[in-house]
C-alpha cells in the first residue's frame, strides 16, 4: 500500500507531471503564468478544487450511473470552482482580480475531469485525495516554475521585486510562452529520464 | 423505464446538493464581497482625488471618505436625471454607463470636483473606471483615472490597464481635449512618439491618447475606458455643470 502511495507522489510531481510529460491545463498554464505569484495562485485555486472533486467523487461513485457520470462529475467540479471563485472574491480580491476570467475557467481544465475520469472514480478517497494533492502540486508547481522563468526574463523582477533592468518583453507575451514551456518540457523530460535510469540502475 | 428514471433522480439529487452548498457558500462571503468591492471603491476615489501635477490630495484629507456613510454625504443629485437600476446616463452615441450615485466634492477655492463611476465594453466584458473632473472658474479638467474592474480582460495585453504608467496616460486632459472627443492614438492616424512633452500635449488639447507603446498595441480595452470618459463628459455637460 505504502508502495502505491509513493508511486502516486511520485506520478504527480514527475513522472505525470500535468503540465510538462502530459500536457493538460495548457490554457491556464500559458496564459495566467505572466508573474511568479499569479502562477502560484492560479495553481493553488486548481489545486483545491482537484482535491476536493477528487474525494467528493470517490466517496459517491458507486452512486452515480454508468451513462451520466460525465455530467455528475462536471456539476461537482463547477461548484467547487464557483466557491473558489466567490471566496477569493471575498477574501483575496487583488489576486482575484488579476486571475479574472481564469478562475471560472477552471471547469474546463482538463486535468481535473482527467483525474476523475481516470482515477477518482476507481480508487477509495484515501487514495483519490492524494493523487488529487500531488497532481495539484506537481501543477502548481510546473506553472510556478514557468512563472518564474517568465517574470524573471521578461520583466526582470521576482515576486515583484525588480532586480534587472534586462526586460525580453516577448516572455510576458504569448509567443514566450510557448517558447518558455517548451524549453521546460524539454528540459524537465531530459531530467526525469536521466533519474529513472539511474534509479533503475541500482534496482 | 425504471432506470431513466433513477438516472434521472441521481442527477438530480447530486445538483441539488451542489446548489445547497452554493448557496451556503454565498451567504458566507456576501458581506466581505461587498466590503472588498467598497473598500477598492474608496481606494479608488482616494487616488482620482489627487492633483495629477502633484500627487498630493486635492482637498484636505480628512475630508475625503473613508467609508460609506461619510461617502454618502457628497452624493450628487442633477437635476433632470432619475437612476434606473444603478445607471444614471446612458447615451445612444456611445456605449456604456454612467453609474449612481455621483459625488461631488467642494473645493475651498471655489472649485468643484466630480467623481464619476462608469463602464463600458472591454474585450471580454465590463471594464469600469472611476475619474475625476474639476470644474473651476468655467474651465474642466480631467484631473485622474483609476480602473476598477478589468477581470475579463487579457493579462499581459488589455489586463496592463492597471499598471500606473498606463493610467497616466489618460489624463490630464483640457476642455478642447473633452470636447473633441477621446480617442487613442491609433484611431486619431498619429504615430506613437517617444517625446514626452509632445504626447501630454497632444492629450490635454487635442484628446490623444498614447496607450500604443505601454499596452503593446492593444486597443479594446483602452477604448474601454476611452468610451466611459467620453460619455461621463457628454453627462457633465448635459448636467450643465460646463457652462
Amino acid at each position: 500500500m505504502t508502495d502505491k502511495r509513493r508511486m502516486i507522489i511520485r506520478q504527480g510531481l514527475f513522472e505525470q507531471n500535468p503540465v510538462f510529460m502530459q500536457a493538460l491545463g495548457m490554457c491556464p498554464a500559458l496564459a495566467t503564468t505572466t508573474s511568479a505569484v499569479n502562477a502560484i495562485g492560479m495553481g493553488v485555486a486548481t489545486t483545491c478544487v482537484l482535491v476536493m472533486s477528487n474525494v467528493v467523487i470517490s466517496i459517491i461513485k458507486k452512486l452515480i450511473p454508468e451513462k451520466v457520470r460525465i455530467p455528475a462529475y462536471i456539476v461537482v467540479i463547477a461548484s467547487f470552482v464557483t466557491m473558489i471563485d466567490m471566496l477569493m472574491h471575498g477574501f483575496i480580491y487583488e489576486l482575484w482580480k488579476t486571475l479574472g476570467l481564469f478562475i471560472p475557467l477552471i471547469v474546463v481544465n482538463c486535468l481535473i475531469l482527467g483525474r476523475a475520469e481516470s482515477f477518482a472514480s476507481k480508487n477509495s478517497t484515501g487514495l483519490a485525495f492524494l493523487d488529487g494533492l500531488f497532481m495539484g502540486m506537481g501543477f502548481t508547481g510546473a506553472l510556478f516554475i514557468l512563472g518564474s522563468v517568465r517574470e524573471i526574463l521578461g520583466n526582470g523582477s521576482f515576486f515583484g521585486m525588480q532586480f534587472s533592468e534586462v526586460k525580453l518583453f516577448a516572455f510576458v507575451l504569448p509567443p514566450g510562452a510557448y517558447l518558455a514551456l517548451g524549453l521546460l518540457a524539454a528540459f524537465f523530460t531530459f531530467v526525469s529520464g536521466k533519474l529513472s535510469k539511474s534509479s533503475k540502475k541500482k534496482d | 423505464m425504471l432506470e431513466y428514471l433513477k438516472t434521472g433522480l441521481v442527477l438530480m439529487a447530486i445538483t441539488l446538493v451542489a446548489g445547497f452548498a452554493l448557496s451556503l457558500i454565498y451567504e458566507l462571503v456576501k458581506e466581505p464581497i461587498a466590503e472588498a468591492e467598497l473598500q477598492e471603491k474608496l481606494q479608488a476615489i482616494r487616488t482620482v482625488l489627487k492633483d495629477y501635477a502633484t500627487s498630493e490630495p486635492i482637498m484636505n484629507e480628512d475630508k475625503i471618505p473613508s467609508d460609506s456613510e461619510s461617502l454618502d454625504r457628497f452624493t450628487w443629485d442633477p437635476e433632470g436625471f432619475v437612476a434606473e437600476a444603478g445607471v444614471i446616463y446612458t447615451s445612444p452615441s456611445i456605449r456604456g454607463a454612467v453609474y449612481s450615485p455621483v459625488y461631488r466634492f467642494e473645493l475651498p477655492d471655489n472649485g468643484q470636483v466630480f467623481v464619476l463611476v462608469g463602464e463600458s465594453q472591454g474585450y471580454g466584458g465590463p471594464v469600469s473606471i472611476v475619474s475625476s473632473f474639476i470644474v473651476r472658474d468655467g474651465e474642466v479638467i480631467l484631473n485622474g483615472i483609476e480602473v476598477i474592474e478589468y477581470a475579463q480582460e487579457t493579462p499581459g495585453l488589455g489586463a496592463n490597464i492597471s499598471y500606473d504608467e498606463v493610467k497616466e496616460r489618460f489624463y490630464p486632459v483640457e476642455r478642447s481635449g473633452l470636447q473633441a472627443g477621446l480617442k487613442v492614438d491609433k484611431d486619431a492616424g498619429v504615430s506613437p512618439t517617444t517625446d514626452t512633452e509632445l504626447m501630454n500635449r497632444r492629450r490635454r488639447e487635442e484628446g490623444i491618447i498614447q496607450t500604443s507603446d505601454v499596452m503593446t498595441g492593444a486597443t479594446i480595452t483602452a477604448n474601454a475606458v476611452i468610451n466611459a470618459l467620453n460619455l461621463m463628459y457628454e453627462f457633465l455637460s448635459e448636467a450643465g455643470v460646463l457652462q
